[in-house]
């Protein structure tokens, strides 16, 4: 089943000029359909400015597409009377971790959102909690958010729209300003969110080592959708990434590298064990 | 340097007064403020620093940090006493040059002394017994008979609390910024004023660029998650009157009358000032 | 111009119950021309020890000298030290702040009491050895794409004429593409401009594929410092104070442990490549 659909989604952002003349118009996103199914771990690559955070905003229907239709869990996101469902059904991650987080205390923040849904007090306490386990932040509850480190303000932050018990949650490059160590642990936590509580992610990022145990790929360039497929078909195409401002993870690299010199592997290896699996197998042909 | 600047200065402990709901902390304030402007006597006074005393020795706040509040003040309060006592008309007690001390000036110079005293500490306890949280909260609802003549109630403690959390992140940033023009060669330090308001550009400018970049983000987040005004909003921890507020609530009635009864008695030697 | 630095401490918040040693006693000297990486996670003293390096934080005890010559001594010119000792800070967009870009290059060189001919020549330069074209020189900085915001950014640095250039996470938020970019035009420093670099970071991918001498900071003290290959030899201690070394590293590791004959030291993908040909015959 679906849940999140795009048909032929256009977006344009008007430049202006010093006086507040439109000076011209940049399309962001230009005629993107892509389907995404119910419980599934999608990412979505593209370097700086292809058009990738302007989409995922879409979802959330923080914008409305110029052209083209957006449905989320079957509601079109242009219709007025949508717009608070279509938010506490698809939540948002945005990237910079010092400005989503409202509350002053942990637990107050994840508390959020509920509250502005309008939960019953005792079922909003009993979310925040569910929530702040799932993401491994329960103990930091009552702490400051200014007290944690990026990583730690990230998952807080996912809790945050976990507790709105949405069907699919959008990760706006949570990682890009976190140091390795945040990274690991915010997108350990999204695949925790996709396999344990079954909720459809859509990790938008820059970083390929992210994507490597996503269902589908999609990648972005000036606003289309330039490639599409498994992480080991997209990652097979060493040369075209780099086409698109992308590099793939140095183990891919490694063994597009040594397949160009003439040692027979398979495509797409994403894994260092997969890797030296490969050689090794090479290795025992050879005798 | 500026993270020392500490707002909000709530004081970590658990207390009476700290568990207090933050309406009857933000009513007892404002009650204990208006009372001092009521007294004619010292008596008056007497009772109010019992009072407060009493109050403070409940908080478990050591008294130092009440002082600390008066370092702001300490001017305005000099100026006070100076002008009161030697410009009040009266009989003088100690005259030299032109200047005149009177009896109602001394009165008068420390009954204000008192009043600003007591004021600042009365509402710094306040503040420092309840969470900035909590005061927003209360305000909230405290103040919500205000919605009636359009008041923006719940968009204004909103407010007051975004600025709460922002405050701490936006010294930081002002601090890095700073140095980052430093390491560009600039000086905040030396000039007249002229050149120091100038060399504040480069630091202004991209402070407030971040600003709005912060407050755009915010407001984007705050929409994602649904956040659309306080009308249908439920509240995670809502203010619920206990029993030791409707206590604190008569506790403060009474001190209330009977202060501003003793304090407006009529007896000569206690007197503040005539001319009141 | 070397830098010696010796027995150099900072403590934060010292007259507190909650004083905090960010600096350990750090000793080190840096070499004219040398680049060096610096790393270690957040909250392991690097950043708090670069910015004692043009002065800006001063040390608790110890001392630095720039040229042989203290930089704590009574009267030292510390704007001059700030000239000769560049510092770009993490995503140092952020302090663009005049009208236009050429504007902005020319602050630093104008707070060193340069005349107009010069500034706009350093400016120009600078501008220059980024790769920013001249038709953006009167473009508002605010309108750029983040990529040439931070160009432009270094260049403001740059256009101090500093002799050591320290950059702290300079490919921070970038796409693989921009972070490429960066780390060329800093290497071009380097070779080209003949400057001392010193590359505050968290990617030992990067850092492998570019640095000479690597320093390894734990809880404020330097615990490894030598060229990419000494210090990814204890890729095991390393994993342990939260840092990995390049993946290709993992994986030589691994086919060595699977009987192959290859090179344990290669930290970069083309001499994982050339070892394991080697190995494979």
């Amino acid at each position: 089943m679906s849940i999140v659909k795009t048909e032929n989604v256009v977006y344009e952002y008007q430049r202006l000029d010093e006086e507040g003349n439109v000076e011209g118009v940049t399309t962001a996103v230009d005629h993107v359909s892509l389907d995404v199914k119910e419980g599934s771990f999608i990412a979505i690559l593209g370097h700086n400015g292809s058009g990738k955070s302007t989409l995922a905003k879409h979802i959330n229907a923080i914008l409305s597409p110029k052209e083209g239709s957006v449905w989320v869990d079957g509601l079109d996101t242009a219709q007025e009377e949508n717009l608070w469902e279509v938010r506490s059904r698809a939540g948002m991650v945005f990237q910079n971790p010092d400005n989503q987080i409202i509350g002053q205390v942990v637990e107050e923040d994840v508390g959020f959102g509920p509250e502005n849904m309008g939960v019953p007090t005792k079922e909003i306490w009993e979310r925040v909690e569910e929530s702040l386990r799932a993401v491994g932040m329960y103990e930091y509850r009552k702490h400051s958010p200014n007290k944690l480190s990026g990583g730690q303000k990230q998952r807080v932050s996912i809790a945050g729209v976990l507790a709105m018990h949405p069907k699919v949650i959008v990760l706006d490059e949570p990682t890009a300003m976190l140091d390795p160590t945040g990274r690991k642990e915010v997108i350990r936590a999204a695949r925790g969110l996709n396999q344990v509580e079954g909720v459809t992610v859509i990790l938008i990022t820059h970083y390929m080592e992210e994507i490597v145990h996503a269902d589908q790929v999609f990648v972005m360039d000036h606003g289309k959708i330039a490639m599409q497929g498994t992480p080991r078909e997209i990652f097979s195409q060493v040369e075209r990434l780099k086409e698109l401002r992308l590099a793939v993870p140095q183990v891919t690299l490694l063994a597009h590298e040594l397949k160009q010199s003439g040692i027979p592997l398979p495509d797409g290896i994403l894994t260092r064990k997969e890797l030296v699996e490969a050689l090794v197998a090479y290795k025992n042909s050879q005798k | 340097m500026l993270r020392d600047i500490t707002l909000g200065q709530y004081y970590q402990t658990d207390s009476v007064i700290h568990r207090l709901d933050p309406r009857v902390k933000l009513a007892g304030t404002l009650v204990y403020v208006i009372t001092l402007f009521f007294y004619k006597n010292f008596v008056g006074y007497a009772l109010a620093i019992l009072f407060l005393a009493l109050v403070i020795r409940l908080s478990k706040v050591p008294f130092k940090f009440m002082v600390r509040g008066m370092k702001s003040i300490l001017f305005l309060l000099m100026i006070t006493v100076l002008f009161n006592l030697f410009l009040t008309p009266g009989t003088p007690v100690v005259s030299f040059w032109k200047l005149h001390i009177t009896q109602e000036g001394t009165a008068l110079a420390v009954s204000m002394a008192l009043r600003l005293t007591l004021l600042v500490i009365g509402s710094s306890l306040m503040t420092l017994t309840t969470t900035p949280n909590n005061l927003t909260d209360g305000m909230e609802k405290g103040m919500g008979f205000l919605r009636i003549f359009k008041v923006p109630v719940h968009d204004v403690a909103m407010m007051m609390s975004i600025a709460l959390r922002f405050i701490p992140i936006l010294l930081e940033e002002t601090d890095k910024i700073m140095k980052a023009q430093m390491a560009r060669g600039a000086d905040f330090e030396s000039g007249n004023l002229i050149k120091r308001a100038k060399a504040l550009v480069p630091l202004l400018v991209p402070l407030f660029v971040s600003a709005f970049r912060r407050a755009n983000d915010l407001a984007m987040a705050m929409e994602a998650r649904c956040y659309r005004g306080g009308d249908g909003r439920t509240k995670m921890k809502p203010l619920k009157y206990k029993g030791r507020d409707f206590t604190a609530y008569a506790i403060l009635l009474f001190f209330m009358v009977f202060s501003i009864w003793a304090g407006r008695l009529r007896l000569p030697m206690l007197m503040v000032g005539i001319v009141q | 111009m070397p830098i010696q630095i010796e027995h150099l401490t900072h403590i934060y918040g010292d007259d507190t119950t909650l004083a905090v040693k960010a600096l350990d006693d750090i000793n080190l000297t840096i070499s004219d021309g040398e680049f060096i990486g610096l790393i270690g996670h957040t909250g392991s003293g690097k950043s708090t020890l670069v910015q004692h390096l043009n002065g800006l934080l001063k040390a608790s005890s110890g001392s630095i000298l720039f040229d042989g010559q203290n930089i704590y001594d009574k009267g030292y010119d510390l704007k001059a030290l700030r000239s000769q000792v560049g510092l770009v800070f993490q995503y140092p967009e952020h302090q663009l702040f005049e009208i236009d870009v050429f504007s902005d290059v020319c602050f630093g060189p104008k707070n060193l009491g340069l005349s107009e001919e010069e500034v706009k020549e350093r400016a120009t330069k600078a501008l220059e050895s980024v790769g920013i074209p001249k038709e953006l020189y009167n473009q508002s900085p605010f309108d750029l794409s983040g990529g040439q915001k931070r160009r432009v950014a270094i260049a403001g640095v740059l256009a101090m004429d500093p002799k050591v250039l320290i950059l702290d996470e300079p490919t921070a938020g970038l796409d693989p593409q921009g972070r490429e970019e960066i780390l060329d035009l800093i290497k071009g420093l380097q070779t080209k401009s003949h400057m001392t670099i010193l590359l505050v970071s968290h990617s030992m991918e990067d850092v492998a594929e570019y640095v000479d001498r690597i320093l390894v900071m734990n809880h404020g003290r330097v615990v490894y410092d030598g060229t990419p290959k000494e210090v990814f030899a204890h890729y095991k201690e390393l994993e342990d104070i939260g840092l990995a070394c390049p993946q290709v590293t993992y994986v030589c590791h691994d086919l060595h442990d699977a009987g192959f004959d290859v090179d344990l030291t290669a930290t970069t993908v083309d001499e994982a490549k050339e070892s394991i040909l080697r190995a494979l015959g």
